[in-house]
């Protein structure tokens, strides 16, 4: 397989995403994305498949339990030929269980006694040592740790995301330096499209209509009940 | 071994030429890919898209002239120099045709997200023309030291 196969008429079809945030650089849609990758090699093809299935959430089926998820992650690591791509799952998957303790202490849970899996690899360990300190002495790793903490202590949902967004898209970004037509920069642009379709499918007026709705399906002949 | 000299002589005659071509043909497509890609992704500029896809051609036209500047009867005076200037002008000219389609595709990904930065895009393209074009007259100056060849 060639490390060095170039992809100028992908590259150079695909829009540019300066930002997850920006109104004005709304990604296109999957269907058009997914007709541009097919002009991806088969081998790079199902290379990508592999880390999507591990990083898009609508890719994991609804209660698996983490064993499961956390298996198709190893899995899909040991099969990534580009040591780089690797380190960028690595990351992601460090980032998300740095996430998932801060929420379980967040809810007052205590992490899974051992030997069950609930973080990925070292990450998982690391925090269980660390489990009394307030950050887990990840900040140097995850500067915006500190910040994280407080969203959550708020009960802000939306800056929570934004800032993990932002944090996800800064390191694609920074991973991306010196790959502008190879495999890595058409791997790195899906992943930073998935973050902008998917903060650009928050739409909290359509949001809280669809709520109306639901609210008003769900008490249905009861709505009017206090209202006499 | 005079024929092996000889065949030298007319590899580095003919290879500025070819060794151009080759690099051109490369530059060319892949600069030709991004601006193809560009046309899938935007609604207008793709004149200049294409434009741009063609400036790696020009090292085939220097390889062209410095092909006739080289042109003399192939002995075995004159086949070393030949070679030696031919060939390594020759690769001069493949490696920065190749070179320069590539800062060609950058720049057409820069002309697409910032097409105020289009012509600043290009400057890379055009330092690497300005290599390729130390190369060409250099090689027409140092031709001028190879002996001339008697038939």
């Amino acid at each position: 397989m060639s490390r060095s196969r170039r992809y100028y008429l992908l590259i150079g079809s695909l829009p540019v995403l300066t930002s997850p945030f920006a109104p004005s650089h709304r990604p296109i849609s999957r269907i058009r994305l997914d007709g541009r990758l097919a002009l991806l090699h088969p081998d790079d093809a199902r290379e990508l498949a592999l880390i999507e299935g591990v990083v898009r959430w609508e890719s994991l089926p609804m209660g698996q339990d983490d064993e499961v998820f956390l298996r198709r992650a190893d899995e899909a690591l040991a099969q990534l030929s580009r040591p780089n791509l690797r380190d960028v799952l690595r990351w992601r998957l460090a980032a998300r269980t740095m996430l998932a303790a801060l929420r379980r202490r967040h809810l007052g849970l205590a992490l899974p006694a051992p030997p069950v899996r609930w973080g990925f690899g070292e990450w998982a360990a690391h925090i269980r040592r660390n489990w009394s300190h307030p950050q887990f002495r990840l900040a140097p790793y995850f500067p915006w740790i500190d910040e994280a903490q407080r969203a959550l202590a708020e009960g802000d949902a939306r800056a929570l995301e934004r800032l993990v967004v932002h944090a996800v898209w800064r390191h694609l970004e920074q991973a991306g330096a010196g790959h502008y037509f190879d495999f890595e920069a058409v791997v790195l642009y899906v992943l930073r499209w998935s973050l902008a379709a998917r903060w650009a499918a928050y739409e909290p007026a359509r949001a809280s209509t669809r709520f109306g709705h639901l609210i008003e399906s769900g008490l249905g002949r009861h709505a009017l009940l206090f209202a006499q | 071994m005079e024929q092996i000299i000889i065949a030298m002589g007319w590899a580095g005659l003919y290879g500025p030429m070819a060794l151009g071509a080759i690099g051109s043909t490369i530059g060319c497509a892949i600069a030709g890919q991004a601006a193809c890609g560009a046309l899938l992704d935007t609604e207008s500029g793709h004149g200049r898209y294409i434009g741009i896809s063609a400036m790696p051609s020009s090292q085939t036209i220097y390889g062209i002239v410095v092909m006739f500047s080289l042109n003399r009867t192939v002995t075995v005076e004159t086949a070393p120099g030949l070679f030696a200037v031919g060939l390594l002008t020759g690769l001069a000219l493949l490696f920065s045709a190749v070179r320069q389609g590539e800062s060609c595709a950058s720049a057409i990904q820069v002309a697409k997200a910032k097409p105020e930065a289009f012509g600043l895009s290009l400057a890379p393209a055009a330092i690497v023309e300005g290599f390729a074009v130390f190369a060409f007259i250099f090689a027409l100056v140092i031709s001028t030291g190879i002996p001339a060849g008697t038939p």
